[in-house]
């Protein structure tokens, strides 16, 4: 992450941002992040974006924009690349394509070797796979108007959670540390979880729901995903932390994440703003410590809020984008 | 020079090795042109010609047949091989037809030798100095004491178990172990550690660097039969051990080759035992003074002679002594005949036909061009020269599906026969009937491709782009067409998966020809087709009668004659080719009838579609319209005769429409409506009328005001003659053929000799095009038609979950199962050893009249496969039964297929479904409903749901036979959260 990332270039050329979907919204589960840009981008006086229903695309009419920005996944059969870039075309701008599921569906990446002239990936490992000009890594990040909470002592009534998908392999990470999370006051929700371990909750969260789980956890557990829809051709392994690692750091938990990748410490440093394990017993040494004395989770967790706003927001990474759109 | 990588393994988890070397040759001042490909792309780089030099990387993985159409667009080419020696006999195989061979062991090079592959030498994988981090002495740099990463080969295994136990706990171990079920599960090493994790090779590095020792384990596996299983040349990870800056400790004795890059104990630790591996360990984490030495010796060594740039400047080495500026292959310009394979949808013959497949018999006949057609008719292949069928073949499995994208049978077929007729061009003309993948597929496997566009079939499934309401579209608001896919009984978004696929199917195009600018405008309104090559090209008038007449000669005079004694006859206007809607049938038949008492006579003259010629023509009992119906090229002139104008009134914005011209090539004047191609080209009052609009009623008046003033026809007819617009055969036979030439077509070295087994055996998917759906409509449901043919199964074991782990036959799920015999049968074989006592001799027949439906799934209806989400617990529900024969007692089954590999088998519950009972006002049906719960043994998905009815047949086998079919069946996907 360059310093110089954090201002948005004076010579910035796109000013009218055309923000949209890569493939239909009604099929969308991430339609959030296109309103966490738009949200985070609202202090951001030298631009506007304008977020575009992708049922909408057909009636743009003579509305002048600068840059035509499309987030999300380009999976299903149904995705918008071409369309995207016929509209860009129209409109005499580039197209840029910020592709939010990397590695796990890096095979469909042949849908985008031409068609757009910047692509932005949200995993530093899936780059290379793309084997085309001007790919760049953007990773996602956190949302302040919808992640960020105030930090309080009082709130932290749950030692330790974790929310999100049940993959197997968190099932397995899970499983090897129940011995720990089930004599502490653990909350894990997401769906597919085993059912037979008593601090599991099979519900899927909101948002708000989910930034408030953190908000009253002691720790919040960082496990990757590996689970792939479509990536046999490389089996390109991710290397970039998931958006929970940015959203959790927001909301004010103290993350204890299992490293499988060192990435996670160009945004976060070891033992101030972040903790890693690599065994069960490292594991448990740190919560128990951090129970009987919370006073370093809660240092961890503001040390990692304060990082969190001042580099890895969204409007950090618009910044980012812009700026790299500029120097193409 | 410019060269090009490439990726020889479809599949290659070692994607980093490509990376590095990338790099490393664009870090080469000799190369001006550094790129890389993967069987997706090859050919679309490597067609430009522009390369001398390819490396191939890896090889074992190779496809033999995709190799040997690569290598001629190379001067010089070089194999380097990744998996020595435990891939040597399949490495050997390929490595002949390179100029070069590399292998990545030493000892492995006499075997290349001995099958006289003499241009080989060693050269050793190596560590990519980009990624170098300078080895470390301060003690809090490290977060790890030991390190490992890497598949646990059983060798592997017990050195890391004992190490582990053999430390004591305040040492912080950090392995990670690939494994797979064949493969010791590595959580038994020690309790605590969690070593189920992979890492990308750059993080792989940083974790090498911020451990104090990282323990390198020779690998005794292979997974050939008959290639060696231990290397002894050292493996990339020592390469990038010294890149990482970390102290190896290298555990094996006997490995010389080792040590004569790298000394023991300056540069690395050697250990033989697991004993003195712990010691060693021990020993250089307490000295950090050791650890510095250690790595930083072996990355200088590194550095000095092992990376990738070094590497690079051997190759640099081989072509600066074997280079020679000759490729082997050579453009067939200069070369006698091109071969050239029109893919269709139909050619003259018994079927209907028209414009398409009269243009394509047109170009028959170029100079050093053969021309041979393949089209598909049932389940047949056909490939014609320009007299008769040479060859046809019949496919197994293939079954056409509406709005087809892809299919494996096929493509491997059209691969093969390109192979066998040496084709060099295909040049698709339509691809109605037949998948769409062929065009990309033709192109990704070394082939020029031609699309001639005739239509709006890449736009729309209705190609004419009429509407719902028979009304022109426009071509290009998807909101509009959303509406129309719900008319046809289609997934909205058909119509976005289409054009999304041809888009890359245009992509693939080398050529894009259209017949008029209308084509290409309406083509680029929806498509971008800033990288694709288009032409417009007139399509030419095809009947040789009405070029000769075309330049005939005539007098005047008689023509005026003949004008005089028009006040006497009534006004001739003909209608010609297909009579059908999309011709304006609907129109013209309203005019035929509003000029009943006019002096004009219609002649109608071509194929009349049924509802016109039965019903309304003869309803109508229209006098003034004489019907001549479908008609051969060679009468064209018969049916012209004494016609004095022509009708063009089509509903459709036409690509061309020869007609137009051939009429006018005869003498005699046109009407035509504002829409089309034909607009662009026929000038109003010199060609005949460009009417104003699209309204009959404006013909109409046309009509009125010719049969008032009758001498403005001959005041066309003359000035028709003058401006002649027409493209006769011969000269659209001379630009095609050009267009040919201009592709620059390769001519093979037919020294390379191919094994029988050659032939490439790639498909779409594999060559790296992946679709979620065989289909543009993405049917979830699909109810089938039985084939009047018998199955033999058995019924699984009702009780309880089965899982058939060792299927092996691919029952791939892109095929229907009841259309694909082999594959079904090995599949019912399958649940026959299942369970062979249940259910003896049990027939499996057509049931008649089978109704049903999926009705949700995890209480989700269905409607894209984008938006199910893969559960553990899964509940379907639906109803299924037979409308003549239904009975509560018919066992239902639910048949779940992951990725036509694993099936596993659920019997459903019945379920009353008065509202299908009712729907149907048959009681029978009460009980049609199911309902079936089931939970996979761990967390996996599924992508196709078979829902099997067995009815107790009491009439037709009083054993108890049993008949089935499964009607349902239900493709899915998946989009998990984060």
């Amino acid at each position: 992450m360059k310093k110089d990332n954090l201002k948005l270039s004076e010579k910035n050329k796109y000013k009218k941002i055309l923000l949209t979907g890569t493939f239909p919204d009604n099929l969308n589960g991430n339609l959030s992040i296109r309103n966490y840009i738009v949200s985070d981008s609202q202090d951001l006086a030298e631009i506007s974006v304008s977020n575009f229903p992708t049922d909408s695309l057909d009636y743009i009419g003579g509305e002048k924009f600068d840059l035509v920005l499309g987030i999300g996944s380009i999976l299903p059969d149904t995705d918008y690349v071409s369309k995207l870039s016929k509209i860009a075309r129209q409109l005499k701008v580039p197209l840029a394509l910020w592709l939010h599921d990397d590695p796990y569906e890096i095979d469909y990446n042949y849908k985008v070797e031409s068609c757009c002239d910047v692509i932005f990936t949200n995993d530093k490992n899936s780059i290379f796979s793309y084997n085309r000009q001007n790919v760049f890594h953007l990773p996602l990040a956190g949302s302040t108007s919808h992640h960020y909470r105030e930090i309080k002592e009082t709130q932290k009534i749950i030692d330790i959670s974790f929310c999100g998908v049940g993959y197997e392999n968190r099932r397995r990470l899970i499983s090897r540390l129940e011995h720990v999370l089930s004599t502490k006051n653990t909350r894990i929700y997401g769906e597919q979880w085993q059912p037979d371990l008593n601090f599991t909750i099979n519900t899927k969260l909101d948002t708000q729901e989910y930034a408030n789980l953190a908000a009253k956890s002691l720790f919040t557990i960082n496990i990757g995903r590996e689970f792939n829809l479509a990536n046999e051709r490389n089996n390109v392994v991710p290397s970039t932390p998931g958006p929970r690692t940015f959203e959790v750091a927001l909301a004010g938990s103290a993350q204890i994440m299992f490293a499988d990748s060192l990435e996670i410490l160009d945004y976060f440093e070891h033992k101030k703003e972040i903790l890693l394990f690599s065994s069960v017993d490292e594991f448990e040494c740190i919560v128990k410590a951090g129970i009987s004395d919370p006073a370093y989770p809660l240092k961890i967790a503001h040390e990692a809020q304060k990082k969190a706003l001042a580099w890895h927001t969204y409007k950090h990474r618009l910044i980012e984008l812009l700026n790299i759109c500029n120097e193409i | 020079m410019k060269i090009l990588i490439f990726d020889t393994a479809a599949i290659n988890n070692n994607l980093y090795i490509i990376e590095s070397l990338y790099y490393a040759f664009k870090k080469n001042k000799i190369f001006k042109k550094v790129e890389w490909a993967s069987y997706n792309n090859f050919f679309n780089k490597a067609s430009t010609n522009e390369w001398d030099i390819l490396v191939a990387v890896g090889g074992a993985g190779a496809d033999f047949s995709f190799l040997q159409r690569c290598i001629p667009y190379f001067s010089f080419s070089i194999l380097w091989t990744t998996e020595d020696p435990y891939e040597l006999t399949r490495n050997v195989r390929v490595a002949k037809l390179f100029n070069y061979v590399f292998t990545n062991e030493e000892r492995s090079v006499p075997a290349y030798k001995k099958n006289n592959i003499l241009n080989c030498s060693y050269l050793p994988l190596a560590g990519d100095e980009r990624k170098k981090l300078v080895p470390v002495e301060d003690e809090s740099y490290f977060l790890y004491d030991i390190f490992f990463l890497g598949t646990v080969w059983p060798n592997r295994m017990a050195y890391l178990k004992d190490v582990a136990s053999g430390l004591s706990r305040h040492y912080r171990i950090k392995f990670g172990c690939s494994y797979n079920e064949h493969l010791p599960n590595a959580e038994s090493i020690e309790n605590g550690l969690l070593t189920d994790w992979r890492a990308s090779n750059d993080e792989y590095i940083k974790m090498m660097s911020r451990s104090k020792v990282t323990i390198g384990l020779p690998r005794e596996f292979s997974g050939s039969e008959n290639d060696i299983a231990k290397s002894y040349s050292p493996p990339p990870r020592v390469f990038e051990a010294g890149i990482a800056g970390t102290a190896l400790v290298y555990v094996d004795g006997k490995n010389a080759d080792l040590n004569q890059s790298f000394i023991r104990d300056v540069d690395y630790k050697n250990v033989k035992s697991s004993k003195n591996l712990a010691s060693a360990i021990k020993r250089i984490c307490s000295s950090m003074t050791e650890r510095l030495s250690l790595a930083q010796s072996l990355q200088n060594k590194v550095l000095e002679n092992h990376t990738y740039t070094n590497r690079v400047n051997n190759i640099v080495d081989v072509i600066k002594t074997n280079f020679k500026d000759e490729k082997k292959i050579g453009t067939k310009k200069n070369y006698k005949t091109i071969n050239v394979l029109m893919i269709t949808h139909n050619v003259i013959g018994d079927n209907n036909w028209g414009g398409v497949e009269v243009y394509q018999e047109s170009l028959n006949g170029m100079e050093n061009v053969n021309l041979l057609f393949l089209w598909k008719k049932g389940n047949k292949i056909y490939v014609r020269n320009s007299d008769k069928i040479i060859e046809s073949y019949e496919l197994q499995g293939a079954q056409e599906v509406d709005h087809w994208i892809s299919d494996r049978e096929i493509e491997i077929k059209i691969a093969k026969i390109l192979t066998v007729y040496n084709v060099d061009i295909v040049h698709f003309q339509h691809l109605l009937g037949l998948p769409i993948s062929l065009m990309p597929y033709v192109k990704k496997i070394g082939y020029k491709v031609i699309f001639k566009i005739h239509d709006y079939f890449s736009i729309c499934h209705r190609f004419n782009l009429l509407d719902f309401n028979k009304k022109y579209c426009g071509g290009g608001s998807e909101g509009q067409c959303k509406i129309c896919c719900e008319a046809d009984g289609l997934d909205q978004n058909t119509i976005r998966r289409r054009r999304s696929f041809f888009q890359i199917a245009l992509n693939s195009c080398d050529l894009v020809m259209f017949g008029s600018k209308t084509a290409q405008d309406l083509h680029r309104l929806i498509f971008n087709f800033d990288s694709i090559n288009t032409i417009i090209l007139p399509c030419p008038v095809c009947s040789v009668k009405a070029i000769d007449a075309s330049y005939e000669t005539y007098d005047i005079n008689t023509i005026v004659s003949k004008d005089a004694s028009y006040e006497n006859k009534k006004l001739t206007v003909i209608i010609i080719g297909n009579f059908t809607s999309e011709k304006g049938a609907d129109d013209l038949i309203r005019i035929f009838n509003a000029c009943r008492e006019d002096s004009v006579m219609f002649r109608v003259a071509g194929r009349i579609s049924e509802e016109y010629s039965n019903i309304i023509l003869k309803t109508l009992s229209l006098t003034n319209v004489e019907i001549l119906g479908g008609y051969q090229q060679d009468n064209i002139d018969k049916i012209l005769k004494d016609v004095d104008i022509a009708v063009f009134l089509p509903t459709w914005p036409e690509t061309y429409m020869m007609t137009v011209d051939e009429v006018l090539c005869y003498g005699i004047p046109v009407i035509i409506n504002k829409l089309g191609a034909p607009v662009e080209r026929v000038v109003d009052g010199v060609h005949g009328y460009v009417l104003e609009d699209l309204l009959p009623g404006t013909l109409f008046l046309k009509l009125k005001m010719i049969l008032s003033n009758r001498p403005v026809i001959f005041d066309l007819k003359r000035k028709l003659k003058l401006n002649p617009i027409h493209t006769s055969p011969y000269e659209n036979r001379k630009k095609v053929a050009r267009l040919y030439r201009d592709l620059n077509v390769k001519q093979y070295n037919n020294e390379i000799i191919c094994d029988p087994g050659d032939d490439i055996k790639f498909d779409l998917k594999e060559l790296g095009i992946i679709r979620n759906n065989i289909d543009f409509s993405n049917k979830i449901i699909k109810i089938q038609k039985l084939p009047n043919s018998y199955y033999p199964i058995k019924l699984i074991n009702e009780s309880a979950l089965k899982k058939v782990s060792d299927f092996k036959a691919s029952l791939s799920h892109r095929h229907l199962i009841d259309s694909y015999d082999h594959e079904y049968n090995a599949f019912i074989t399958m649940l026959t050893e299942l369970d062979p006592t249940n259910f003896k001799d049990l027939i499996v027949k057509s049931l008649k009249n089978l109704i049903g439906h999926v009705d949700t799934i995890n209480d989700q209806q269905i409607f894209d496969n984008y938006n199910f989400y893969y559960n553990q617990s899964i509940t379907i529900n639906g109803w299924i039964s037979t409308l003549d024969q239904a009975s509560s007692k018919d066992l239902i089954y639910i048949v779940v297929s992951q990725l036509g590999k694993k099936f596993f088998a659920f019997k459903a519950a019945r379920v009353e479904r008065d509202d299908v009972a009712l729907s149907y006002s048959n009681i029978s049906l009460l009980e049609c409903g199911f309902h079936v719960s089931f939970e996979f043994p761990k967390f996996d998905s599924f992508d196709l749901v078979n829902i099997f009815l067995f009815c107790k047949s009491s009439a037709e086998n009083s054993l108890g036979s049993w008949n089935a079919k499964y009607i349902c069946e239900a493709r899915l996907g998946a989009k998990p959260g984060v």
